[in-house]
């Protein structure tokens, strides 16, 4: 039998030194803007009965999730997603606390994704969520995080908003079997205009599908709504949808973001349970979006209890580690490395702390004798050993 | 600057003199000026461009090291990538079609039997099976695909059909129609986005160059 004790599992990878120091350091970044806004952490089982993650419009498909069986023979995966574990706290534990809650966390997710294509099948999100908040408001107080997380990282960042009721309208003003319609929404969110041409040679309503087929290209600055408003003509739902994106928009150009704001009417993400406004963030140097969110005002009640208005945004931190490649975030050799043998192991540890109050790092060394330690020290290139046998602090510049 | 990859091959030339046309200037990649390159620059447009084959178009656009492709929707049915899907050029024309041995067509609907289908492209037969709700075995093949049932090892085939003039030397005839192929102009998810400014002139430009 092959053994596999020296490889990790397709999709997963082992993250050493300076990336991980690197999650750490972007992970410490959005907590710290998650903080400030007044959200507060949570942590989640990385195992969740199959059945929170079976509802209505939820989009990872049963083959994307890793499965187990727990002692009782319930069928149990991988957490496949953070934001529904979040809504079944919400929907359970935290259903008395006092609304708004505001929720983040720094997690893993698996999704089980097909080999070779340099695609991970594990990997960090760290998010936030707003839970008991409608409206506009609940919207900025999302979207203002967003763009803080986003900006903490550094890179160059565009946040695109876009409005599931913009489209929704648009493609249920034609008659649309179940089936075609998930073709549609599925080519709308591929930009794939060249398909759904293909479609209008099978549906009745002409006029109306050549709107389907322009929402693709319905993206870009502000300009974007005045052609919005008209493709929407007559349609109410759509239209009202777009003025609410308008304002929405309005209210994060007038903050000073006018620059980093774009948006996309044909934004359809995988995921549905959105059913507001929906975005999505991406980074120079990233070829995917890093960040997604949106509005979920109808997951919670899947776990019993009142629906909630929820929104709420995740971050990639793999892809946006990937992203940030090259970036200087080595560890930083020690102050000192001290020389010590069992009889002087205590007053190693005491000249320790007492660099450490002056700001300086010592590091115990293991070496056999000193001249080891020194060049131990060379090499890992700390400037100074300090031989304490004896008991007594002998330092030497190396 | 963007960063185009184009299919080697037949793609790559049309392709050329479709961006030839709309004014782009690709000297560097004539033939005898080439060399060893591998990345080449248009003359007055901040494009580069390099040569892939099909299935790694695919694989660089939806990496994002290359903004934007042209490959044929017969790689794209076959791939798995996320990626836009632009334009339809409209060169490159073909088609997928189920092919089998000629008058055998009747025989092959009738019977309830297990079928298999021998394909150099699972997924599009897969694909293809599914939409009609029908379940068979694919058996994938390297080479010649038309060799399968002949030598008994499939009941038919799944394969790109130019004029089906092979198929006909080898006694095999076009059953159904499983899908039209052309070249196609994909775009990064990312870079549409990032880079709207250089990849929305690209775009309109072969457009207007479109053929029909």
């Amino acid at each position: 039998m092959n053994k596999r004790n020296k490889g990790v599992p397709e999709g997963t990878r082992d993250i050493i030194f300076e990336e991980a120091r690197l999650r750490r350091e972007i992970g410490r970044r959005l907590e710290n803007v998650y903080e400030n806004a007044g959200f507060d952490c949570v942590s989640t089982p990385a195992v969740e009965y199959y059945d929170v993650f079976d509802y209505p419009g939820q989009s990872i498909g049963q083959e994307q999730m890793f499965k187990l069986t727990d002692p009782s023979g319930q069928l149990i995966v991988l957490r496949a997603d953070n934001t529904t574990p979040v809504a079944r706290i919400a929907a359970t534990k935290l259903r008395t606390a006092p609304l708004p809650l505001k929720i983040y966390y720094t997690q893993d997710v698996w999704r089980i994704e097909k080999g070779y294509s340099g695609r991970r099948s594990e990997y960090t999100q760290s998010g936030a969520e707003l839970i008991g908040a409608p409206g506009l408001k609940g919207d900025l107080i999302c979207l203002s995080c967003a763009i803080d997380a986003l900006a903490s990282i550094g890179a160059d960042f565009k946040l695109e908003l876009g409005c599931v009721g913009y489209y929704s309208a648009i493609v249920d003003a034609l008659d649309l079997s179940d089936e075609d319609k998930a073709d549609v929404l599925r080519w709308i969110d591929a930009k794939n205009s060249v398909s759904l041409s293909g479609m209008s040679r099978r549906i009745d309503d002409a006029e109306g599908f050549d709107r389907v087929r322009r929402l693709p290209l319905l993206y870009g600055d502000g300009r974007i709504f005045r052609e919005a408003e008209s493709l929407a003509e007559g349609n109410e739902k759509a239209l009202e949808s777009l003025s609410y994106l308008r304002r929405l928009y309005d209210a994060v150009c007038s903050a000073g973001y006018a620059e980093k704001i774009i948006i996309d009417l044909g934004m359809v993400h995988s995921i549905d349970y959105y059913t507001g406004v929906v975005f999505t963030g991406y980074i120079a140097g990233a070829g995917e979006p890093v960040l997604t969110g949106g509005r979920y005002d109808n997951l919670i009640s899947n776990f019993g209890g009142a629906s909630l208005p929820a929104t709420g945004f995740a971050i990639n931190l793999a892809l946006v580690c990937d992203a940030l490649r090259g970036y200087e975030c080595g560890k930083k050799p020690a102050d000192m490395l001290i020389y010590f043998t069992p009889d002087d192991f205590s007053a190693a540890r005491e000249y320790a702390a007492k660099a450490a109050e002056n700001g300086l790092s010592a590091e115990l060394s293991s070496a056999a004798s000193f001249d080891e330690a020194i060049s131990e020290a060379r090499s890992r290139r700390i400037s100074r050993a300090v031989d304490m046998s004896g008991g007594r602090a002998k330092a030497v510049d190396v | 600057m963007i960063r185009m990859a184009l299919t080697k091959g037949r793609i790559e030339e049309k392709a050329l003199e479709m961006l030839s046309a709309c004014g782009y200037d690709v000297s560097e990649l004539e033939p005898d000026r080439r060399g060893r390159k591998l990345f080449f620059r248009v003359g007055n447009a901040d494009i580069e461009i390099v040569l892939a084959k099909a299935a790694d178009v695919i694989t660089y656009v939806s990496h994002g090291v290359c903004d934007a492709g042209i490959v044929g929707k017969d790689t794209i049915m076959e791939s798995d990538g996320r990626f836009h899907e632009l334009l339809d050029l409209n060169f490159g024309r073909c088609r997928f079609a189920l092919a089998g041995p000629a008058g055998k067509y009747d025989e092959f609907r009738r019977g309830y039997g297990h079928k298999i289908i021998a394909s150099k492209y699972p997924r599009v037969t897969k694909n293809y099976f599914d939409s009609l709700g029908s379940d068979v075995e694919i058996v994938k093949i390297e080479g010649s695909v038309e060799l399968a049932p002949l030598l008994g090892l499939s009941d038919a085939i799944v394969d790109i059909v130019e004029t089906g003039s092979t198929l006909k030397a080898n006694g095999l005839e076009v059953w159904e129609d499983v899908a039209r192929i052309s070249a196609r102009l994909i775009a990064n998810v990312a870079s549409v986005k990032l880079k709207k400014a250089e990849i929305d002139p690209l775009a309109a430009a072969l457009e207007t160059r479109i053929e029909d």
